[in-house]
C-alpha cells in the first residue's frame, strides 16, 4: 500500500513540475502576438494574465476574443496603447525578458568540438590498432579529401559518403573514441600531416581493387599505404 | 488416450507458424529498408542531371549576359547548382574506384563561378579568357549532362540496374545488368581527358601543384638526416635519443621519415620528417601522453621562442597559443621589416607538464618561405581605418602579409576589434584600402579559431 502511495506521489509531482517547467519556458525570441496567433508563448501570456485577474478563459494557447480583451485591459491598466497586440512594450510589462533583434548579441553557435568528434570516431574505426602516426595519418587524409574538392567538401560530407570508409559503412566508427584517437584527431586538424597530401589509405594485406594501386604512393605507415 | 500426439502436433504447428510469421516481417522489414534506400539513391541521382542540367544553361546565359548585376546573379547560381549536383553524386554509392574527376569538376566549376561573381561584384568587366574557359566549362556540363541522361534511360529500359544495395547487387550480377555507378565511373575515365582548370579559387588545380619556396640547400643523406633529427628533438627535452628507423616519404616535399625513442627505452617513439634537400625539419611529433599541467599554457610561448632560436630559426613571433589535452600548440608567423608574413608559419607543441617540445609542424614554412620584396604602402593606417565598420572597438592594428584562397599574397593592414564582445580580426588591403577579408575568432574548447 504504502509503494503505491509513493507511486501516486511520485507521479503528481512530476505533473506538476512538468507543468512548472512549461509554464516558466518561452522561445529565446518573444513574438508579436495578436488575436490569431497560438502556441506556448500564449499559454505564458493567459497563464499571466489570469494570475494577475485580468482573464478568466481557459489557458489553452489560443489568442481569441476573451485574450485580446484581457490584453487590452492589463494594457490601459498600465499605461500601454490598447491595442490588444503583445509587443515588446506589453512582453515586459508582463514581466518577461524581451530580447529585441536590434541589438548585435554576441554568437555561441560555434564549437570545434564536433569536428574533433566525428573525425576521431573514424580514426578510431579505421586505424584504432595502428600507431599513433598512423591515426594522426588517416586523420589528415580525410582532411586532404575536404580541401580537395574531388570529395564533398565538408568533413561530414567525406566521412559519410557511401562505401568511402569500411569502419562507416559496417557502423564499427559509430562507438566512442579513445583517448589516443581524440589527441591524433585534434593533431590532424592543427595541421599536422605525415602524408603530405594524401587522399587514400588503405592496407596493402587486405583485398582492394586493383585501381587503388594505381595511385602515387607516398608512404606506408602502419599497415597502411598512403597515396596521392 | 489414442490421439496422445495432438497436443506436440498443435505445438508445432503453432511454432511453424510463429516462425513463418516472424521471417515474414524481417524480410517485409528488409525489403522496405532496401527499397527506401534505392529510393534515396534515385532521387539523388535524379537530383545530380537536374543541378548539372542547370549548370549547363545557366553556363551559357553567364556568356550571353551583358549587365554585371545580371552576370553577378547568375554565377552566383551557378556556384549554387554545382554545389548541389555534387553533393548529390557523393550521395550515390559507388562500389569501385570513385568519380573524383567529376566531382572535382563540380566543385571547380561552382569555385570558378563564386570567384567570377566576386570579380563583378567589383565592377570588373569579362575577359577575353574567362570567356574562353566558361565556353570549355560550358561543353564539359554539356557533356555531363548528355552522359547522365543516357545513364538515365538505360535504367529506365532495364538496361542498367539501381542494384546499389549489396543483396541487389550481388542479384543483379548474375543477371549481367551492369549497375547505375558503373555508368558513372565510365563517364569520369572520360571526364580525365579534358584540361582541368586553373582560376582564382581555393580548389584550383595550381594550389595542389604549387612547389615548394623555401626548400634550400644541397641533397643529403639518411645518415646526416638522422643526426638532424636527433639534435632537434634533444634540443627540446633533457633526455638523450637513438635513431631505430629511416623510412622515405615520397609526397610534394620528398623526406626522410626518422624515428627515435630515448637510450635504454623503447618508448615514447618521436617521429621526425627531414627534407632530402636542404636538411630542413618538416615536423616533427612525440607520442607520448601529457600528464596534468603544471604551468600556465602563456609559458608555451616563451619555451617555443627559446627553441627556435636554439634551431637558428629567426624572426619569428608567437601570434597565439592553443590549450588542449595538456599541451600548449603556438602558432609562430615570420617578421620581415616589422610585418607579418603570415603564409610562413611554423607551430611548436610544448607538454605543459614538464615543458617539453612534443611536436613540431614546419611544412608551411617550407612551402612558402622566400625573402619578398615589401613595397610601401600606399595608402596611410589612418585611410586603412576609414574602411573599417565604425561599429567595431579596434583593439589593435598592424602590416601584415595574407594569402588570398588562390594563394597569391596582398599587403594589408590587419585590425582587430570587437563587436559586444565578439572578436573580429579586418584586412585592408594596404594599396587599394578594400577590405579584402573579414575573420572571425572564435573561443572554443580547443581555443581560438578563426572562421
Amino acid at each position: 500500500m504504502r509503494l503505491k502511495k509513493f507511486v501516486v506521489f511520485a507521479v503528481i509531482l512530476s505533473v506538476l513540475f512538468g507543468i512548472f517547467i512549461y509554464s516558466h519556458s518561452i522561445s529565446a525570441q518573444t513574438p508579436t502576438l495578436y488575436w490569431g496567433s497560438s502556441g506556448r508563448d500564449v499559454s505564458n501570456v493567459q497563464s499571466k494574465l489570469s494570475d494577475w485577474g485580468y482573464y478568466n478563459g481557459p489557458i489553452d494557447g489560443v489568442f481569441g476574443a476573451g485574450t485580446a480583451d484581457a490584453v487590452k485591459r492589463f494594457q490601459r491598466n498600465n499605461g500601454l496603447g490598447a491595442d490588444g497586440v503583445v509587443g515588446p512594450a506589453t512582453w515586459a510589462a508582463l514581466g518577461f525578458n524581451v530580447r529585441g533583434p536590434a541589438t548585435y548579441q554576441p554568437s555561441r553557435g560555434v564549437s570545434a568540438r564536433d569536428d574533433v568528434t566525428l573525425l576521431a570516431r573514424v580514426i578510431m574505426g579505421e586505424a584504432g590498432d595502428e600507431p599513433y602516426l598512423g591515426k594522426v595519418a588517416v586523420g589528415a587524409t580525410i582532411l586532404n579529401r575536404v580541401a580537395s574538392g574531388k570529395f564533398p567538401t565538408t568533413l561530414a560530407g567525406v566521412i559519410y559518403e557511401p562505401n568511402a570508409f569500411e569502419s562507416i559503412t559496417n557502423g564499427i566508427a559509430n562507438q566512442t573514441p579513445s583517448q589516443e584517437s581524440l589527441k591524433a584527431a585534434l593533431d590532424a586538424i592543427n595541421g599536422w600531416d605525415p602524408t603530405q597530401g594524401a587522399l587514400f589509405f588503405w592496407n596493402p594485406a587486405k583485398p582492394v581493387s586493383s585501381w587503388i594501386w594505381s595511385r602515387p604512393i607516398i608512404t606506408q605507415i602502419g599497415a597502411h599505404v598512403f597515396a596521392k | 488416450m489414442k490421439r496422445w500426439w495432438i497436443i506436440p502436433a498443435l505445438v508445432g504447428v503453432l511454432a511453424i507458424a510463429g516462425l513463418a510469421y516472424w521471417g515474414y516481417g524481417l524480410s517485409r522489414d528488409k525489403q522496405q529498408y532496401v527499397t527506401y534506400l534505392n529510393n534515396r539513391n534515385q532521387g539523388a541521382f535524379y537530383n545530380l542531371i537536374g543541378h548539372v542540367e542547370n549548370v549547363e544553361a545557366m553556363i551559357s546565359k553567364g556568356v550571353v549576359a551583358n549587365s554585371p548585376g545580371q552576370r553577378m546573379m547568375i554565377f552566383a547560381d551557378i556556384w549554387q547548382q554545382a554545389y548541389a549536383a555534387q553533393q548529390n553524386l557523393s550521395q550515390i554509392p559507388m562500389t569501385g574506384p570513385s568519380v573524383t574527376r567529376t566531382s572535382s569538376f563540380l566543385t571547380q566549376t561552382g569555385d570558378y563561378a563564386w570567384s567570377l561573381a566576386k570579380k563583378y561584384s567589383r565592377g570588373l568587366t569579362v575577359k577575353p579568357e574567362e570567356l574562353k574557359k566558361l565556353n570549355e566549362l560550358h561543353t564539359q556540363a554539356g557533356y555531363l549532362a548528355v552522359e547522365l541522361q543516357k545513364i538515365e534511360r538505360s535504367a529506365a529500359d532495364g538496361r542498367l540496374s539501381w542494384g546499389e544495395i549489396k543483396g541487389a547487387a550481388d542479384r543483379d550480377l548474375s543477371k549481367k545488368v551492369p549497375p547505375v555507378p558503373m555508368g558513372l565511373q565510365k563517364i569520369d575515365k572520360n571526364m580525365e581527358a579534358f584540361p582541368t582548370l586553373i582560376y582564382d579559387g581555393p580548389f584550383s588545380d595550381h594550389i595542389t601543384r604549387q612547389s615548394p619556396k623555401g626548400l634550400t640547400g644541397n641533397q643529403i643523406n639518411k645518415d646526416r638526416a638522422a643526426d638532424i633529427a636527433r639534435s632537434f628533438v634533444e634540443a627540446g627535452t633533457t633526455n638523450k635519443y637513438k635513431t631505430t628507423k629511416t623510412e622515405n616519404v615520397n609526397g610534394t616535399i620528398p623526406a626522410f621519415r626518422i624515428h627515435l625513442v630515448p637510450q635504454n627505452a623503447k618508448t615514447p617513439v618521436v617521429i621526425v620528417d627531414v627534407t632530402k634537400k636542404g636538411g630542413h625539419v618538416l615536423s616533427m611529433l612525440n607520442t607520448r601522453a601529457v600528464a596534468k599541467p603544471k604551468m600556465p599554457a602563456g609559458k608555451a610561448a616563451s619555451i617555443g621562442s627559446r627553441f627556435l632560436a636554439g634551431q637558428k630559426i629567426n624572426n619569428m613571433e608567437p601570434t597565439y597559443v592553443i590549450e588542449q589535452r595538456n599541451t600548449g600548440v603556438v602558432i609562430f608567423e615570420y617578421i620581415q621589416d616589422g610585418v607579418i608574413i603570415y603564409p610562413d608559419l611554423m607551430k611548436v607543441k610544448i607538454a605543459l607538464d614538464n615543458g617539453e617540445v612534443v611536436g613540431f609542424e614546419g611544412t608551411g614554412f617550407v612551402m612558402n618561405h622566400q625573402t619578398r620584396k615589401l613595397s610601401k604602402p600606399k595608402i596611410s593606417e589612418q585611410q586603412a581605418l576609414k574602411a573599417v565598420n565604425p561599429q567595431l572597438k579596434i583593439k589593435s592594428k598592424k602590416l601584415a602579409v595574407i594569402p588570398l584562397e588562390n594563394l597569391q599574397e596582398i599587403l594589408v593592414y590587419e585590425v582587430k576589434g570587437d563587436l559586444n564582445g565578439d572578436n573580429f580580426i579586418v584586412y585592408i588591403n594596404a594599396n587599394t584600402g578594400k577590405e579584402e577579408k573579414i575573420l572571425k575568432v572564435v573561443n572554443t574548447n580547443g581555443g581560438p579559431v578563426t572562421m
